[in-house]
C-alpha cells in the first residue's frame, strides 16, 4: 500500500453534469492520487443503450473532460471514467473516446488511453444461457433466447478488475486515462484504491458514498464533488467546496440512496456489508467511516439490454371546456371507449394489438390514479393522446383515425361541440420506438476479464506516426 | 389522526434500477420512529393496492441509527415500458426532482391508508 491514505477525487456525480475547476484544484492540492467519475446510469431509460447515444450534449461532456484532463495531466494522476456516454455500450464509449481525443489534441496532451468495452454479442450470451450461466434477478424469470434477440444492445456491467488491469498495465506505465463501458459506479471509484492495496471494504464503501459526488454532503446544491481518503482501516469523505461539509447523517443516508437494501450492496464478485459501519465527524467538514465489511462471492456480471418492440404516435390536446372539466373522469372514459370503437370500425383487425391512452395532465396523468370525489375542477387540462402499435405506420394511422373525435365528440348531446385545442399541426407526432429494458439477469463467470475487451490508444505514438 | 408530515422530517423515493422503486421515510426523532415504524399503513398491502406490487416483493428495512424505514418494491412493469404512465426519469444524481412521481403517490397512499395527504412542499431539495 502507498504511504498514507489513498485519495480519490470525485469531481461530479456524472461526467457532463458540471465539474468545477476550483473544486478540482482544491482536491489536487489536498493530494488526490486519481480522478474518478461515472458518466451514466440506467435512470434515464433504455433509449440511450438502445441507440448508443448520450443524454448529455457533446459540449457539456467535453467541458468536464477538459477540466479533468488538464488538471490530471498537470498533477500526473490518472482520470478514470466509467459507464461512458450514459449507457456504456460500445457506441457510447466510442463517442466519449472521440471527445477525449479531441480534448487531448486541443490541450497538447499525449495520454495513454485505455478503452474498456463490455458490449456482448447475442450468440455469446445464448451460449452462456444454454450452459446455465445466466440467472434471473427478481422480479424477472429465466432468460429466453427470444429476449436476447429482442435487445438492440446488451452490456455486461463491469467490476473494478478491468480498471485495475489498465492502471497497472506495463510495469509502472499504465493508463493516463481510462474510459470504461458500463460499470458499477462503485467499481469505477474503488478501482484505484483496490489496486494500491487499501482496505477492500473501506474502498467499496467510500466509492458507494461518493458515487453521486456531492449528494452525500449537507448541501448538495452548492458543490459538485467530494474527496475520499481510503486508509487501512476505514475512509474519510469531505466536499471539494470549502463552503460545504459532510455530516454523519448526510454520509450514512447516502448509503441508502437508490439501493433497494440499505445494508448490503451487491457488486460483481462481492457484497459490501455496512451493517456494522460507524460514521463519525472527523473535523468540521469531514466524516470518518469504519466497520465496512467486504464479502467475496462467486463472480457475476449483471446484464443490461435495451431494445424496442413497439411504436408510438402522440397528440397533445388542450381542453378548457367547463363541461369536460366538471367531470374529467367521465369524459376520459367515454372518449377512450369512443376512440377504441373508432379504430375498430375504421381500421379493423389490421390495427393488431394496439393500445390507446389518454393521459390527463393537470388532472391525474402522472400517477394515473382516480382522484377522490369532490376534487376541485382544474382550470384546464392537457390531454396527451398516446397510440401504441406494432409499427410506426399503424400507430400513426390510429392517431389519424382518432383525430376528428377531438373536434367532434360532444360532451353533452344537447350542447355544441366542446372546445379543444390541438397544440400542433399536423396534430399527430410520430414518436418512434418505445425502448425497454428486457433483461434483469446476471451471468456467472470464472474470470472477471472474460467478457471485457481492452483497447489501447497511445496518443504519443499516434502523434509520432 | 396522525399525519405523516407530523412524524417524518423527510420522505424521498427513487428508482433502484429499472425494476425496483425504493422509499426512504426519515422519521423525526427516535420516539416517532419507535411509535410509527411498524405502522400497518406502511405494510405490503398498501403497495399492493396502489401499485399492484407483489406483496412478497415488498421489502421493509429498519435503520434505527437514522430513524428511518426503507421500503422497496418490485415494479409491475419495468421503467419506461410502453404502457406506463410515467418513466421515473432522473439524471444520475440530480434525482430529487425525479421523485415527484413516486413521492406524490406515496403521500396519497399513506393518506388513504390511515394518514391524511399532506403537501410535498419542503420535502424535495430540488
Amino acid at each position: 500500500m502507498m504511504d498514507g491514505p489513498i485519495k480519490i477525487l470525485v469531481p461530479t456525480g456524472s461526467l457532463g453534469a458540471g465539474a468545477r475547476e476550483d473544486e478540482v484544484r482544491y482536491g489536487i492540492a489536498r493530494g488526490a492520487h486519481a480522478i474518478a467519475t461515472d458518466a451514466g446510469s440506467t435512470d434515464s431509460g433504455a433509449a440511450y443503450l438502445a441507440l448508443g447515444i448520450s443524454k448529455n450534449n457533446r459540449g457539456s461532456v467535453k467541458c468536464d473532460l477538459t477540466i479533468l484532463m488538464r488538471a490530471a495531466a498537470d498533477a500526473g494522476i490518472p482520470v478514470i471514467v466509467g459507464t461512458s456516454g450514459q449507457a456504456g455500450g460500445d457506441r457510447n464509449l466510442d463517442w466519449t473516446r472521440d471527445i477525449a481525443s479531441e480534448v487531448a489534441q486541443e490541450l497538447g496532451l499525449h495520454p495513454k488511453i485505455a478503452l474498456l468495452y463490455c458490449e456482448q454479442g447475442k450468440e455469446t450470451l445464448k451460449r452462456y444461457n444454454k450452459a446455465g450461466k445466466v440467472n434471473p434477478l427478481p422480479p424477472l424469470g429465466p432468460l429466453a433466447d427470444a429476449t436476447i434477440d429482442a435487445c438492440d444492445h446488451i452490456v455486461a456491467v463491469m467490476g473494478p478488475e478491468p480498471y485495475m488491469a489498465a492502471l497497472a498495465s506495463g510495469a509502472d506505465i499504465g493508463a493516463d486515462i481510462i474510459l470504461g463501458g458500463r460499470t458499477t459506479d462503485t467499481a469505477v471509484l474503488a478501482s484505484f484504491a483496490l489496486l494500491k492495496g487499501a482496505d477492500v471494504g473501506a474502498a467499496w464503501h467510500a466509492a458507494k458514498i461518493a458515487e453521486c459526488g456531492a449528494q452525500c454532503t449537507v448541501s448538495p446544491i452548492t458543490s459538485a464533488g467530494v474527496l475520499i481518503s481510503i486508509g487501512a482501516a476505514g475512509f474519510e469523505v469531505e466536499p471539494l467546496s470549502p463552503d460545504n461539509r459532510c455530516s454523519p447523517e448526510s454520509v450514512s443516508a447516502h448509503m441508502l440512496y437508490e439501493n433497494s437494501n440499505p445494508f448490503l450492496l451487491t457488486e460483481p464478485g462481492s457484497v459490501l456489508d455496512v451493517t456494522e459501519a460507524v460514521y463519525s465527524q472527523r473535523d468540521a467538514r469531514t466524516v470518518a467511516v469504519t466497520g465496512s465489511v467486504w464479502r467475496p462471492q462467486p463472480y457475476t456480471m449483471k446484464l443490461e439490454g435495451a431494445g424496442s418492440r413497439r411504436f408510438q404516435t402522440i397528440m397533445l390536446i388542450g381542453i378548457q371546456d367547463r363541461y369536460v372539466l366538471a367531470d374529467v373522469d367521465a369524459f376520459h372514459d367515454r372518449m377512450l371507449a369512443a376512440l377504441y370503437d373508432r379504430v375498430h370500425k375504421t381500421i379493423g383487425p389490421a390495427a393488431g394489438d394496439f393500445h390507446i391512452s389518454l393521459r390527463l395532465y393537470g388532472w391525474n396523468a402522472v400517477s394515473g390514479d382516480r382522484l377522490p370525489s369532490g376534487t376541485a375542477a382544474p382550470r384546464e387540462i392537457g390531454v396527451l393522446f398516446v397510440a401504441t402499435a406494432d409499427s410506426q405506420e399503424m400507430a400513426s394511422q390510429i392517431a389519424k383515425a382518432c383525430n376528428p373525435y377531438f373536434f367532434h365528440f360532444p360532451v353533452r348531446l344537447d350542447e355544441e361541440l366542446p372546445s379543444c385545442g390541438f397544440a400542433f399541426s399536423p396534430a399527430d407526432i410520430d414518436r418512434g420506438p418505445v425502448y425497454e429494458f428486457p433483461l434483469n439477469h446476471v451471468v456467472a463467470l470464472d474470470d472477471p476479464m472474460q467478457l471485457v475487451r481492452t483497447v489501447w490508444i497511445d496518443m504519443a505514438q499516434e502523434e509520432a506516426a | 389522526m396522525v399525519k405523516l408530515k407530523d412524524v417524518c422530517r423527510h420522505v424521498r423515493s427513487k428508482n433502484a434500477g429499472p425494476f425496483w422503486v425504493t422509499f426512504d421515510l426519515l422519521f423525526d426523532g427516535p420516539e416517532k420512529f419507535r411509535d410509527y415504524h411498524a405502522h400497518p399503513a406502511l405494510g405490503p398491502d398498501t403497495f399492493q393496492r396502489l401499485y399492484g406490487a407483489d406483496p412478497a416483493l415488498v421489502h421493509r428495512y429498519l435503520v434505527p441509527s437514522l430513524n428511518m424505514v426503507k421500503i422497496s418494491h418490485a415494479r409491475t412493469s419495468p421503467q419506461g415500458g410502453w404502457s406506463g404512465t410515467c418513466i421515473v426519469v432522473s439524471s444520475s444524481c440530480g434525482c430529487w426532482m425525479s421523485s415527484w412521481h413516486n413521492l406524490f403517490e406515496f403521500w396519497a397512499a399513506v393518506g388513504t391508508a390511515s394518514f391524511q395527504p399532506v403537501p410535498v412542499k419542503g420535502s424535495l431539495r430540488a
